[in-house]
């Protein structure tokens, strides 16, 4: 057994570019440098083969635990699971790390990524730290980890202190932030208050220059490893993970301007305030500089760049002899009291400039900036002469910002927004059950709303999290042992990620399913089932709604149409129809499922079997799915269910989807006038009379004796 | 008795988010509601979509107000307005004032034989709630209700079959004990009709944006008042009562994001072409920049603020505005013209403001006090991601206080 305790690393050859590669060789030296001779090379991990060799080594070895330097894939296929399962061993037996991004062509080899070889470091020494605590022991952890250094992250750990909760406070930089100046006075007073005395706070934690390592597990359970300032990695248990950080922010300019001494942004223009002795400097001791200050030249802007430059003209104004412009183009005034700041600047002598479509001319001097543009209210053209311009900054996502989402598996924005714009995740919810994303982590708009964000996301972790209590098998998913093939689709698949593995098998967080059903839909071998919705029920819920059919001897039996109508949206709609006296057309059976992500193909099946002739599955807009996307999968199947019955030779146009809001009453009834139009064109169901038949032979049955007859 | 309630006013979707984090954090509510329905302007807000999603967030309400109805441990009390709330050591005293249901919640079934007959139905005597499942199905509205004004008829009264309709209900009173007290009392679309050079309630065919949100949500498509024709040329004017100067000096920060949606989606769904009059316009979220590109496209985005509305010809709506400084003003003629109106605060704020010791904001908006805390458009203009968010500070705060008492 001492060989168990070795450590052992797996390197997938599948995934170099090219093995004599610079950066291979160090990930292969990294791996033998701290790990005795224990380092194999295997062919694609991602492959059935590759994973059946790593398990055949394992085997050999006798490795209980490994680590295996892969692309994410590897993790993610399943192969590796099922050949471990094959091989007997523990399925936590591999580790996977990331260090091969994924080809952009599909064929070509992955590529080592940059710092595969530190990552490789850094798992080694975390696997040394790695103690699985026992799954019985595992309770729901009441511990919360924060990310980000500004207001939003300060007043979160305060709020969950508070609360008496455990918090760790994970900041990119040295100093716990203070608010950027351009806020204004009250948030940097703000911050410095809730950060005086942080660190004293019992239960309160922080690690400075840190950064997040991975994050596993499922909401109320999660591992988080996070490096320190010295790079020492730490094993954390926490329930929540609270995102306040700020995407990182880029010059907000026009094409063809360009940072300089003399085009810098607000932000270094506080800096340049904060020092009079500087500015003076900078602006070549001119008595009275002229500074121009520009909000929205490139982008669209935020409210919070606005009011950094009317708070920066006003303390230019009040402090130096400077002649101040402020240039904006769509000012975005909706913020409290920015109407009246913009009108402050004005009043106290600054020119305003608007442009609507245009953007001034800039050309930029070793002495200054000259500025070309029309006048609006003049009418002409106006050369104006700067010494300095000052622009605003919008979120720009660089790669350490997406590398950040890809650690936390959360979507990024246009905008660096680490959620969704999606009804299901607002206001603080993210693509993660247990990860919430408050203040400048989800939004542009100024910071007077981060507190009420951060107020609901601390209210979501009380209801979450609650008083802590152990982790159980009690949710509504139940994962039959016999069928499932652990290929885990249902982890990939569910839209909360509320799918995690324990015991070997695919396990339902209860903290974070929501019972939308999407995973027993997807579930290749059928294995999974929700408590109160299993497939059993509407299958038994559409045979129920199929018209009682009229007797032998009635020729025409009428139409009709079942629609599956999504409890979040469509159902709702249709009863809010109603209310304002809509009546559906006759022969609209309706069937309320949980949501889109419930519509077993099966069920259509069922339903056209019956005698339908038609199914409309009526869900959420894509993106606006209140399980996110749950509505997507359905969609594919619908999609591929048509390409099925079509090849069979019957009308894939009797399976229909449309969407409706759950407001929208009329949306609901337009979709049920399109689908009866098209059951118009395509006539009666061929095989209704069958099922026509099978009823009333069925009822005969039923009369006559218990046997029954099979069709 | 006092049991550790929490008394909020307002039902609108940030009272019913406060109201529902509270009695799931165990603690029991009374919610009050001036109206006799409940959901406020968020029940009001049409779905925005083209073939998918807009992002207007106008339905992240709906999950919300539907489980007001249904999360045990909120009684709720409709037509009911605070009359007076006394501080003692105890917490909270509150008077509650409650108008009589006309109609009663148990007898009606909502079959409507009412609203056929009503000779005041068109006037709106009879209203329907807001929400699936709010009680009772119909109300009346003494307002509008004949009965009222002069006594001339009682004709529902007579045939109601369930006989659930009894004018002669009288108003009662409830004296609730609180610990704590939130008031989401929200907000007023402002009065388009102070601004008579826009021609509200002069010009036929000039609506409020408020107007047209609920003509969407109702029927699915625009309606001139005056024919009930579809129109083909619709504008917006922007700002309408915000940003004012003397009076309104804020940006009511909604109704742009409205009104570029409700644009898109008349030109999406029903081939309008759509102009907006505008200063400045406020795009965040997300999306900031998509949306204005989309709408860049697709609109007619005119940044001048029209001066003057007028009647014109076939229920025409003539607008005059000038395109740029120094430039001869034009006059443009649409067939439907919706005023963005802006958020105001609420009417019953100085009031509130007054008898609950609570503050008022130099704009009107309410300000938390002692045990006395604020949610949603009660707050400042915010929409309704921004009133949930709102609603759930406010309901921790309170769950915070009422920790430490
Ligand atoms: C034209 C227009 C369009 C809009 N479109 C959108 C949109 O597309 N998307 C979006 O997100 N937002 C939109 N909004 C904003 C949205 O309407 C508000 O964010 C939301 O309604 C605020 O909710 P609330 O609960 O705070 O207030 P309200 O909706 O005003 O609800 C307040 C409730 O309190 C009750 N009440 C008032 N006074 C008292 C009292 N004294 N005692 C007891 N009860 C009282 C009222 O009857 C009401 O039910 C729009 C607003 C306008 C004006
Ligand atoms: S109401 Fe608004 S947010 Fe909801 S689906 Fe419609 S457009 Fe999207
Ligand atoms: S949101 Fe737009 S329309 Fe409303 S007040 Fe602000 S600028 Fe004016």
């Amino acid at each position: 057994m001492a060989q168990a305790t070795r450590r052992a690393v797996f390197i997938c050859q599948g995934g170099a570019q090219d093995q004599a590669d610079l950066d291979y060789k160090r990930l292969r030296w990294t791996a033998e440098a701290q790990s005795d001779p224990l380092v194999f090379e295997v062919p694609q991990a991602c492959q059935a083969e590759g994973a059946a060799a790593i398990a055949r080594l394992a085997n050999q070895h006798g490795l209980a635990r490994f680590l295996l330097a892969a692309c994410p894939m590897a993790g993610a296929a399943g192969s590796l699971e099922h050949a471990l399962g094959l091989a007997g061993l523990a399925l936590g037996a591999a580790r996977v790390i990331d260090v091969f991004d994924l080809p952009e062509t599909p064929g070509l080899a992955c590529r080592v990524t940059e710092g595969a070889a530190v990552a490789m470091a850094q798992a080694l020494a975390v696997e040394e730290a790695w103690r699985e605590l026992p799954l019985e022991a595992r309770e729901v952890a009441g511990g919360v980890l924060v990310v980000g250094n500004g207001l939003a992250a300060l007043e979160a750990v305060t709020g969950l202190a508070d609360a008496g909760r455990e918090v760790l406070l994970l900041t990119p930089t040295r100093r716990l932030a203070l608010a950027r100046p351009g806020l204004g006075k009250e948030a940097s007073e703000a911050a410095a208050a809730l950060a005086e005395g942080l660190e004293d706070r019992p239960g309160v934690e922080i690690i400075r220059r840190g950064s997040l390592v991975s994050l596993s597990g499922t909401a109320g359970d999660f591992q988080a490893v996070v490096n320190d300032a010295a790079q020492r990695p730490r094993l954390l248990r926490v329930g929540a993970v609270v995102v306040a950080q700020a995407p990182p922010q880029a010059p907000n300019l026009p094409p063809g301007l360009a940072i300089g001494p003399r085009v810098v942004t607000l932000d270094d223009l506080w800096a340049l305030m904060s020092s009079p002795e500087h500015f003076r400097r900078a602006l070549g001791d001119k008595p009275a500089p002229r500074v121009g200050l520009a909000v929205g030249l490139g982008r669209e802007p935020s409210p919070l760049g606005l009011r950094s430059a009317c708070l920066a003209a006003l303390g230019l104004m009040a402090e130096t002899q400077a002649e101040v412009t402020l240039y904006t183009t769509n000012a975005k005034v909706a913020a409290p009291e920015l109407e009246e700041l913009t009108q402050r600047v004005r009043s106290e002598g600054a020119l305003m400039v608007k442009f609507t479509q245009d953007r001034p001319a800039v050309t930029v001097q070793e002495s200054g900036l000259r500025l070309r543009y029309m006048e609006d209210i003049l009418g002409r053209e106006v050369e104006q002469e700067l010494d300095i311009l000052a622009v605003d900054e919008t979120a720009a996502p660089d790669r350490q910002w997406r590398a950040l989402a890809r650690t936390l598996n959360l979507t990024v924005g246009t905008n660096g927004a680490l959620q969704p714009d999606q009804v299901g995740s607002l206001p603080v919810r993210t693509v993660r059950a247990g990860v919430f994303a408050v203040g400048p982590a989800r939004s542009t708009g100024d910071w007077l709303a981060w507190s009420d964000e951060v107020g609901e996301a601390l209210l979501e972790i009380e209801q979450l999290l609650g008083e802590g209590q152990p982790l159980l098998e009690s949710g509504r998913v139940v994962v039959d042992r016999r069928r499932c093939a652990i290929c885990l689709t249902c982890v990939r698949v569910c839209p909360r990620q509320a799918m995690g593995r324990r015991d070997r098998r695919p396990f339902s967080n209860p903290l974070a399913c929501t019972g939308c059903g999407t995973c027993a839909s997807e579930c290749p071998m059928d294995a999974i089932q929700i408590v109160g919705d299993d497939d059993a029920r509407y299958r038994r819920e559409i045979r129920a709604a199929a018209a009682p059919r009229g007797g032998m001897l009635e020729l025409a039996p009428p139409d009709e149409l079942l629609v599956l109508a999504c409890a979040n949206s469509a159902a709702p709609a249709l009863a809010a129809a109603r209310l304002s006296g809509g009546v559906p057309p006759a022969g609209t059976r309706v069937v309320r499922v949980p949501c889109a992500g419930k519509v077993d193909p099966a069920f259509i099946l069922e339903a056209l079997g019956q005698g339908f002739d038609g199914v409309l599955l009526l869900s959420c807009f894509e993106d606006a799915c209140y399980s996110l996307t749950g509505n997507v999968w359905a969609g594919m199947r619908l999609e591929h269910l048509r390409h099925v019955v079509s090849e069979a030779g019957f009308q894939p146009e009797r399976i229909m989807g449309a969407a409706a809001a759950p407001s929208g009453r009329a949306q609901v009834m337009e979709a049920l006038r399109q689908a009866w139009d098209r059951l118009d064109e395509l006539g009666t169901n061929p095989l209704k009379t069958a099922a026509r038949v099978r009823d009333l032979l069925g009822r005969f049955t039923v009369k006559v004796d218990h046997t029954y007859v099979i069709l | 008795m006092n049991d550790g309630r929490v008394l909020i006013l307002g039902g609108g979707i940030a009272g019913a988010t406060a109201a529902v984090s509270l009695a799931g954090a165990g603690v029991p509510v009374t919610l009050v509601e001036k109206d006799d329905f409940l959901g406020g302007f968020a029940a009001r807000l049409a779905c925005k979509a083209l073939d998918s999603c807009q992002k207007c967030n106008g339905c992240l309400a709906e999950p919300r107000l539907a489980a007001l109805m249904t999360t045990p441990g909120i009684d709720i009390l409709r037509r009911a307005q605070v009359r007076e709330l006394t501080q003692g050591d105890n917490g909270f005293l509150a008077r509650v004032a409650q108008r009589p249901a006309y109609i009663d919640p148990e007898r009606c079934t909502g079959c409507g034989i009412c609203l056929q007959k009503c000779p005041a139905a068109a006037e709106g005597a009879l209203r329907r709630p807001l929400l699936v499942g709010d009680r009772p199905p119909l109300a009346i509205d003494p307002a509008a209700c004949l009965y009222f004004r002069d006594g001339r008829s009682t004709l529902c009264q007579d045939i109601c079959p369930e006989e659930a309709i009894d004018f002669g209900r009288k108003p009662g009173e409830i004296q609730v004990a609180a610990k704590a007290v939130v008031l989401a009392t929200g907000f007023a679309p402002y009065p388009a009709g102070q601004k008579e050079r826009l021609g509200y309630g002069i010009v036929p065919n000039v609506v409020t944006a408020m107007e047209l949100e609920a003509m969407l949500r109702d029927q699915g498509a625009p309606r001139r008042p005056s024919d009930g024709q579809k129109p083909a040329k619709v504008a917006f004017i922007q700002c309408v009562g915000s940003r004012e100067r003397l009076g309104h000096n804020y940006c009511s920060r909604v109704c742009c994001g409205y009104a570029l949606r409700l644009g898109r989606s008349l030109k999406h769904r029903h081939g309008t072409e759509v102009t907006v009059f505008y200063m400045d316009l406020q795009s965040f979220g997300q999306v900031p920049q998509e949306i204005l590109e989309a709408a860049r496209r697709e609109l007619n985005l005119v940044r001048s603020m029209p001066y003057d509305v007028m009647s014109g010809e076939g229920g025409r709506v003539l607008v005059e505005y000038q395109a740029q400084s120094g430039q001869p003003s034009r006059s443009e003629s649409f067939d439907m013209l919706a005023l963005s109106v802006g958020m105001t605060p609420g009417a019953d704020n100085p009031e509130l403001a007054r008898g609950l010791g609570a503050g008022l904001s130099e704009q009107g908006f309410l300000r938390p006090g002692t045990g006395i805390f604020v949610a949603g458009a009660a707050c400042r203009p915010l929409d309704v991601a921004e009133s949930v968010a709102s609603a759930g500070r406010a309901a921790l705060d309170a769950l915070r206080y009422l920790e430490a008492k």
